[in-house]
């Protein structure tokens, strides 16, 4: 089949670009995912902290730092 | 971590996109989430039906071209990714304009994604067209106006995601992109018009003005078409909450600091 080479090459790029970007696109948010749950968990952390320090009678509920 | 593929609860479609597109971050909320999950796994199912069926339509129910032969199979997504380029560009565009009189955050975000999806598309079409070029005219590149004026246009993109990198500061940076964006988009009728308005070596468009496809080829364009526009949806929706769950970590990151 004459061309065929060049059909072949042309629907890889169409394919292989795709593939590429939205690969990029997920390991991204994969890694952004990766990034809010350590956050949190040092969020958590400090408050949990904070609370364990100030005096009983005086700590305040877990998110009220955002508030303040 | 959760399957993109698993298919959550079902949710009314009005209050999915509306989940989807919420000024809050897509993980906020356990509804918002099953929202964006459930349109994932629509548009892939979607997508890949679309593109299966274009590919059979494409190879094997529309009839091979008389002058060019097999070589004429490349058009199909050539020209579908064109499309596809120019719709996410337009989409770009109304966020930019939209972003500039509201000043709502998630309109950059979408202006974003439509840029770089675009952008994607705009590299497939300058690839494969060179792919054609060479045994068509025997040439892989020239710089006649359709050429030239869509290889401008990607670099103007390209240049918009450059400046994003430059600017630091969120609003000042939404509110410069969002200027260059509808600047960069004036090229965007010159790439389409192109062909009508000077004399160029690339082919006349097949559909419409200048017509007269083989009824197979009509539908095999329209289902490409169609593929496209459902990869290029898909595509801006995860990029959007790619951007979305960068806006969460900068929020979290100043959460965290606070909180020492």
């Amino acid at each position: 089949m004459k061309n065929f080479n060049s059909v072949m090459a042309a629907y890889l790029v169409v394919w292989g670009v795709l593939f590429v970007y939205s690969f990029t696109v997920s390991r991204r948010m994969s890694r952004l995912r990766d990034e809010i749950a350590r956050l949190r968990a040092t969020i958590d952390r400090g408050t949990a902290l904070s609370a364990a320090k100030a005096p009983a009678g005086t700590s305040q509920p877990a998110g009220a730092s955002k508030q303040s | 971590m959760k399957s993109p593929f698993s298919l959550p609860p079902c949710l009314p479609p009005s209050r999915l996109a509306a989940d989807y597109f919420s000024a809050s971050p897509p993980s906020s909320s356990r509804s918002s989430q099953q929202g964006s999950i459930a349109i994932d796994a629509l548009l892939i199912l979607a997508s890949a039906a679309a593109v299966a069926i274009a590919l059979i339509a494409a190879f094997y129910r529309a009839p091979t071209e008389i002058t060019m032969g097999f070589l004429q199979k490349i058009f199909y997504f050539h020209a579908a990714s064109g499309w596809a380029g120019i719709a996410a560009l337009t989409i770009a565009f109304v966020a930019n304009i939209s972003f500039l009189l509201t000043r709502k955050i998630q309109l950059d975000w979408l202006a974003l994604a439509g840029v770089e999806v675009g952008l994607a598309f705009f590299s497939i079409v300058l690839i494969t067209g060179p792919i054609w070029a060479h045994p068509a005219w025997g040439i892989w590149w020239t710089w006649d106006a359709r050429l030239t004026s869509t290889f401008v246009l990607w670099v103007l993109d390209l240049c918009y995601l450059l400046l994003r990198q430059l600017v630091e500061n969120p609003e000042r940076r939404a509110v410069v992109s969002a200027v260059y964006g509808i600047f960069a988009y004036l090229d965007v009728p010159l790439v389409y018009f192109s062909i009508w308005w000077w004399r160029t070596q690339h082919p006349q468009p097949m559909i419409g003005r200048t017509g007269g496809l083989a009824p197979g080829m009509g539908s095999a364009f329209a289902l490409s078409f169609t593929a496209t526009t459902f990869l290029m949806t898909l595509l801006i929706f995860q990029r959007y909450k790619l951007e979305s769950l960068r806006h969460q970590v900068s929020e979290l990151q100043m959460e965290a600091d606070a909180t020492g």
